[in-house]
């Protein structure tokens, strides 16, 4: 079988292009907005993070519109205006919303307890280990 | 054991060649499904749904390559438990395009890594596969063992309308469902230059079922009218003798994917003799090993220009597919099969 050597290949094919004067000339697929993810799976369980995020939720949970009281001008009239047809199409959606909100920052709520059960029982089964170990040094002699 | 059971999945094909073997050399094998959306023939498929049936000196062979409660539910059981490992597609391909993809996605790795300590045995289908494992703190024995390919599949008659409509024309094909992973823009842009520069005439088919992707499927169909439509073709799902009518009758295979735990397609096409061009990616280059035409990167204009290198130049033509030829060998059936059992044997 004859050996390809796909560099060689490759390079002659670079000065081709060169040559030719072959440039991209297509749009990108990808859009420019498009973003990396805004989460990652974590290598280890951290409690500060836990503790930040359920506070940052409990924080954001109401994304329902807050009605305009103060207004003056014209431009304050057209605020409340749109801030009133705003409320009128989106309500619906962002009580529903909210419930979601309230049910996820419940269950980090819940989550948070857990871990701290957790953390409670390391410390006794800590606590216990140094006694069996004590025990059965005591043991020994 | 397996999540999903589907025609011409890569993952369900693997699971039901292991399973076939295992029956024939003597062991009381059962085919257990959490969703199967077929019955293969002379087969009986157990639900997942009962799992007590299941006995301590039991071997349970888990397919996993997704996200699913079984994942868990495999990992609680008391018995002897093997992890084939298919790979999971990381979320970040899915961002801005699928979020519920996105959490099965994570789901899976969450599966993944909540098994790390609670298997016997891993075999996966590349060392790409392998490294994922190690630094998911897999501690068990992990060995490589390729896809169990059922090669006398491929040896049914391809469809002959599809053949004959691939008469005549240049034809560049690359089969594999329609995501984001399998970058099939990357595809399409290669094929652009190619048609622009080199032949006008020739027709891009991608081959693969976009059902669950849609909303980049709309994007890429966009971004086709974008280019000027370009003579791309979508398949979608077709049955097997049109997919080997695609293999048999097409003049190059293209992949420019980013990620992929094996590449099925890649074995596929080296089986039907066509010549592949494939970005260096994930588990590709392994799967190619020294055959084909491996590119460095996704520079559609330097892909563009070897494959008209490859298609014009009928010596080089017969080196790759010999190169692939040679490659193949490492698939054969009986040789997989040898490596699986003797894992499965020594290893638990």
């Amino acid at each position: 079988m004859q050996q390809i050597d796909v560099e060689q290949i490759m390079n002659e094919i670079r000065k081709e292009i060169k040559e030719k004067g072959i440039e991209e000339q297509i749009p990108p697929f990808r859009d420019p907005y498009e973003t990396e993810l805004p989460f990652a799976i974590p290598s280890e369980f951290s409690m500060d993070e836990l503790h930040n995020e359920t506070v940052n939720a409990m924080a954001l949970y109401d994304t329902a519109i807050q009605p305009i009281h103060q207004v003056s001008g014209i431009k304050g009239m057209i605020k409340k205006l749109l801030n009133k047809a705003a409320y009128f199409s989106m309500n619906t959606h962002m009580v529903s919303q909210n419930t979601f909100n309230i049910a996820v920052v419940n269950a980090l709520l819940q989550v948070n307890a857990l871990a701290e059960d957790n953390r409670k029982m390391q410390e006794e089964i800590d606590e216990l280990k140094k006694e069996l170990d004590q025990f059965k040094t005591h043991n020994h002699k | 054991m397996l999540a999903e059971l589907s025609r011409g999945d890569a993952v369900s094909n693997d699971a039901l060649a292991i399973h076939r073997l295992l029956k024939r050399e003597g062991y009381d094998a059962i085919l257990c499904v959490e969703r199967a959306n077929y019955v293969p023939q002379n087969e009986k498929i157990i639900s997942t749904l009962d799992l007590s049936f299941i006995a301590s000196d039991d071997i349970v062979l888990y397919h996993l390559s997704t996200g699913t409660t079984l994942n868990y539910r495999f990992g609680r059981l008391k018995c002897r438990k093997i992890v084939r490992y298919h790979n999971i597609t990381p979320p970040q391909f899915f961002q801005n395009l699928m979020t519920l993809k996105v959490a099965s996605s994570m789901d899976g790795y969450y599966g993944a890594k909540y098994l790390a300590d609670k298997v016997d045995l891993c075999i996966c289908d590349s060392d790409f596969n392998r490294q994922d494992l190690i630094r998911m703190n897999y501690r068990c024995p992990i060995y490589v063992a390729p896809i169990l390919m059922a090669f006398e599949d491929y040896r049914t008659r391809p469809d002959h309308n599809i053949l004959q409509m691939l008469e005549n024309h240049v034809d560049i094909i690359f089969t594999g469902r329609i995501a984001p992973n399998k970058r099939q823009e990357d595809v399409v842009r290669a094929f652009y230059y190619y048609q622009k520069y080199y032949n006008p005439d020739a027709r891009l088919h991608l081959v693969g079922n976009p059902s669950g992707m849609e909303p980049y499927y709309e994007k890429l169909q966009g971004y086709i009218k974008r280019l000027g439509g370009c003579n791309v073709h979508f398949t979608g799902h077709i049955p097997f003798a049109e997919m080997l009518a695609y293999y048999k009758g097409a003049d190059l295979f293209l992949c420019m994917s980013d990620h992929e735990g094996f590449c099925v397609p890649l074995v596929e096409a080296m089986y039907f003799s066509l010549p592949i061009v494939a970005k260096d990616a994930a588990a590709v280059g392994e799967t190619l090993g020294d055959s084909g035409i491996l590119l460095k990167d996704s520079n559609p204009i330097e892909a563009a220009a070897i494959m008209n290198r490859i298609i014009r130049d009928e010596q080089l033509r017969n080196s790759v597919i010999e190169s692939e030829k040679t490659r193949l060998l490492d698939f054969e059936t009986q040789k997989v099969e040898k490596q699986i059992l003797t894992i499965i044997r020594e290893g638990i």
